[in-house]
């Protein structure tokens, strides 16, 4: 069983695709559609959730555009989305429990499921495996992002 | 923190934009009734709080201005204007002037023209700016967490962790509310953001946060075009 | 203890009288008139009963006693609502009509005075358009926030001298389907309380006449065209406005004098939520342990939503540090619907604050523990779904 990486404790899973400027990751279903969320080091950012609020199933957003707002008690801001293309499914349980997102950024606590529109164009310009990780620790270190704190019962 | 005054810290900023600024002050229609000219006698000093505990003094900033010392108005529009706690114990000013009001001017430039000074006083306060335009009421019950106010003592706590059923405990019809302070009408947010797309106040959120900017074009947006009206934020 | 009396009695022969043909500023009535006249606005008169009050230059200004509309604060509603619901309890108590709107948004004087991310157009704007709501629904504006009431008074100032900026608000607001509406007084709620004050006496159960209280004005109140206040020659000499202490004083409570009366509390808009440790340390080194020392008070009142944040919220963390603080701050109309019998936590809600009132409660003889365990027994009933919302019967029962 291989460990996730993991840097100043925040996790990067090594098989999604990642935006590290926007903090967002990309995980390719079988049936084309991608799953989107925030990173640990996102979440970790942010704090405890209040609010989660993704857009409606249907809306098309191009890459770069929210597909939802996060809100903790310090901070809130947008969901950028790595992709360009339309909501199909989004995640129902923040609406109650938007603190879903602290506790399993990368499973539970997805956001938004995209058909993407032009996906191996901008798929290409994300990234993925050990370039992420590095890129990701470049990032850390260079903005001095604090060490994640993880909740009870967090899963990477 | 000591203020430096000699602006060597803006050497490297070009003499003409540091005047663009100062002349956009100045064309502010407010100006006239805030700067009549100014005695220097420090009486807005001994009343302004900030100065008690911050190296700021509005005798200082009105008088940049009142001598058109271009140079030190933008070391203070920079490094100072933040410090004022906008009390306005200064209109006590013998001349009428009002130092605060000056310094709102000033603040509006910064803003306006994106300052890095501007983004970085402003930075922990995006949610506030955020609840204003998008929810009509500035402040709401769902920002009384423990984590944000830890030094405003235990009740946070309680009230955070009881906020949904104290909400329900007023008997005001209208305060049930968690995410806002009071209920407020469809309609009413509606025209207030109409009001910020009229005034362009939305241009000045982009200057400042991007992110924010971007989340409140989302929802005015959509908003705007359920209720009919065709407008964009861009 | 400051002797005031004792001053005041030396220097009786000195006689300092408001003369309004005196004063050193424009009367707004007129011009606001004027403007009337000419077309540019509507005016939206105090109905009757109205009661007449003097301010700082002699001139009168009228307070409306009822049909009034609520423009509610963001910070009270939100943070410390026990506020806003002794202005309506009181209200109701005394069997005056009023209008809790909804169609009300904050002033957002609040974000401008923190942020600056705003400009005087928007400003206006958001004033005018609450002011077209109330007069849309008859009844006449009341603001409860002291920041909210300074804020459009210097709006008001601003659309009186420039008629481009009148021009462009009444362009916005024909865009919403509003009229361009004045009001004929712009009324803080405070100045109400002090207009009916003799009634709130009247259903007094309350005994004070062993209560010691200090007084802070807030600074948008009485600093920010402050020739608006209210002022009395009775109270402070007319030296100083007469808002609270006169309310105060109708209970019977002893007004304690203090030498940082004239100080801000310290609230800073900005400085409050992103560096507070200006706000505490100003609050509590230049107020309340200056009110301890000289004054030694059972209660601290004040009028406006910034300012019972400051002062209440403040006092913890100097408690650490071993400051002499741990005085209770409440608002006035907390203060006068316990006069009248107000519940402390279904009415005032006094389990939001920072402060230990219990002490006050306990020395005016309400027994605060079973008013406690009746408030968390209501709450039971809301979280077991057994009852929705606590109405206004609910809060007297």
């Amino acid at each position: 069983m291989t460990e996730n990486p993991e840097v100043r404790g925040c996790v990067l899973p090594l098989n999604l695709h990642y935006n590290v400027g926007d903090h967002t990751w990309v995980a390719m279903n079988d049936d084309g559609t991608a799953t989107v969320g925030m990173t640990d080091v996102a979440q970790n950012l942010a704090g405890p959730l209040l609010h989660a609020k993704p857009k409606k199933v249907g809306v098309v957003r191009k890459k770069g555009k929210p597909v939802g707002t996060v809100e903790s008690s310090k901070w809130v801001g947008p969901v950028k989305s790595p992709l360009s293309g339309e909501i199909v499914a989004v995640n129902e349980t923040l609406a109650s429990d938007a603190q879903v997102i602290n506790r399993s950024p990368y499973k539970d606590g997805w956001i938004v499921k995209l058909r993407p529109s032009q996906l191996d164009e901008e798929l290409a310009t994300l990234l993925t495996g050990q370039p992420a990780v590095d890129a990701y620790r470049e990032r850390i270190e260079t903005e001095d992002l604090k060490a994640c704190e993880h909740v009870e019962g967090f899963e990477a | 923190m000591t203020l430096d005054l000699s602006g060597k810290q803006y050497a490297g900023v070009d003499y003409d934009e540091k005047e663009r600024l100062f002349e956009e002050v100045k064309k502010d229609f407010r100006f006239e009734q805030y700067l009549y000219g100014c005695y220097e006698c420090g009486i807005c000093v001994a009343a302004c709080p900030s100065a008690r505990f911050y190296d700021f003094s509005p005798r200082k900033i009105a008088q940049s201005v009142a001598r058109e010392d271009v140079d030190l108005f933008y070391v203070f529009l920079n490094d100072s204007v933040w410090d004022c706690s906008q009390c306005f114990s200064c209109d006590v000013c013998p001349r009428k002037n009002s130092p605060g009001g000056l310094i709102t001017l000033m603040r509006e430039v910064a803003v306006n023209n994106g300052l890095a000074s501007a983004q970085e006083a402003l930075e922990g306060y995006g949610r506030v700016v955020y609840k204003i335009m998008a929810t009509g009421t500035q402040v709401a019950p769902d920002m009384l967490q423990a984590n944000a106010f830890p030094d405003w003592g235990p009740h946070v706590k309680d009230i955070a962790e009881n906020l949904e059923a104290w909400r329900r405990a007023l008997p005001p019809e209208t305060m049930h509310t968690t995410e806002a302070s009071w209920q407020v009408d469809e309609k009413t947010i509606t025209e207030l953001y109409l009001i910020w797309h009229m005034t362009g106040v939305m241009d000045m959120i982009k200057e400042v946060d991007e992110g924010l900017f971007m989340i409140l074009q989302d929802v005015m947006e959509e908003k705007l075009e359920d209720a009919g009206y065709d407008v964009s934020f861009d | 203890m400051i002797p005031h009396a004792a001053i005041l009695n030396k220097a009786k022969d000195r006689k300092f009288e408001a003369d309004p043909d005196q004063a050193p500023t424009e009367d707004y009535h007129d011009i606001v008139n004027q403007l009337e006249k000419e077309g540019e606005w509507e005016v939206h008169r105090v109905p009757e009963p109205y009661v007449e009050v003097k301010n700082k230059y002699g001139r009168t200004k009228k307070i409306p006693v009822e049909q009034t509309w609520h423009h509610k604060s963001c910070g009270q509603c939100g943070h410390i609502p026990g506020y806003s619901t002794s202005i309506f309890w009181i209200n109701r108590k005394l069997g005056l009509d009023y209008h809790d709107p909804t169609d009300q948004t904050s002033c957002t004087a609040w974000n401008y005075y923190a942020s600056a991310t705003s400009n005087a157009a928007a400003q206006a704007a958001v004033a005018m358009r609450n002011f077209a709501a109330a007069h849309e629904t008859g009844y006449y504006p009341i603001i409860h926030c002291a920041t909210s009431f300074g804020h459009y008074k210097e709006t008001r100032q601003q659309l009186i001298h420039h008629p481009e900026l009148r021009r462009q608000v009444r362009a916005i607001l024909a865009k919403l389907g509003k009229k361009l509406i004045m009001p004929e007084e712009i009324v803080h709620y405070s100045e109400w309380v002090h207009a009916v004050r003799d009634r709130i006496a009247e259903r007094q159960v309350h005994d004070m006449s062993g209560i010691r209280a200090t007084v802070h004005p807030a600074c948008h109140y009485h600093k920010l065209i402050g020739e608006d206040a209210v002022y009395a020659p009775e109270v402070y000499g007319a030296q100083r406005s007469a808002i609270i202490t006169s309310t105060l004083q109708a209970l019977g409570i002893e007004v304690g004098d203090y030498s940082t009366w004239a100080d801000c509390c310290g609230f800073g808009f900005r400085h409050i939520l992103v560096s507070r440790d200006f706000s505490r340390s100003f609050a509590v080194q230049r107020k309340i342990e200056v009110m301890k020392e000289e004054v030694d008070p059972d209660i601290l009142i004040t009028h406006d939503t910034g300012c019972v944040t400051t002062l209440d919220q403040s006092q913890f963390a100097a408690k650490a540090h071993d400051r002499n603080v741990g005085l209770a701050v409440m608002s006035d109309s907390q203060l006068c619907a316990l006069a009248m019998g107000a519940h402390p936590y279904k009415v005032l809600q006094l389990h939001w604050h920072s402060t230990d009132s219990r002490p006050f409660l306990e020395k005016l003889g309400v027994d605060h523990q079973k008013a406690f365990a009746e408030f968390e027994q209501a709450v039971e009933e809301l979280k077991s779904g057994k009852k929705e919302y606590m109405t206004w019967e609910d809060a007297d029962g």
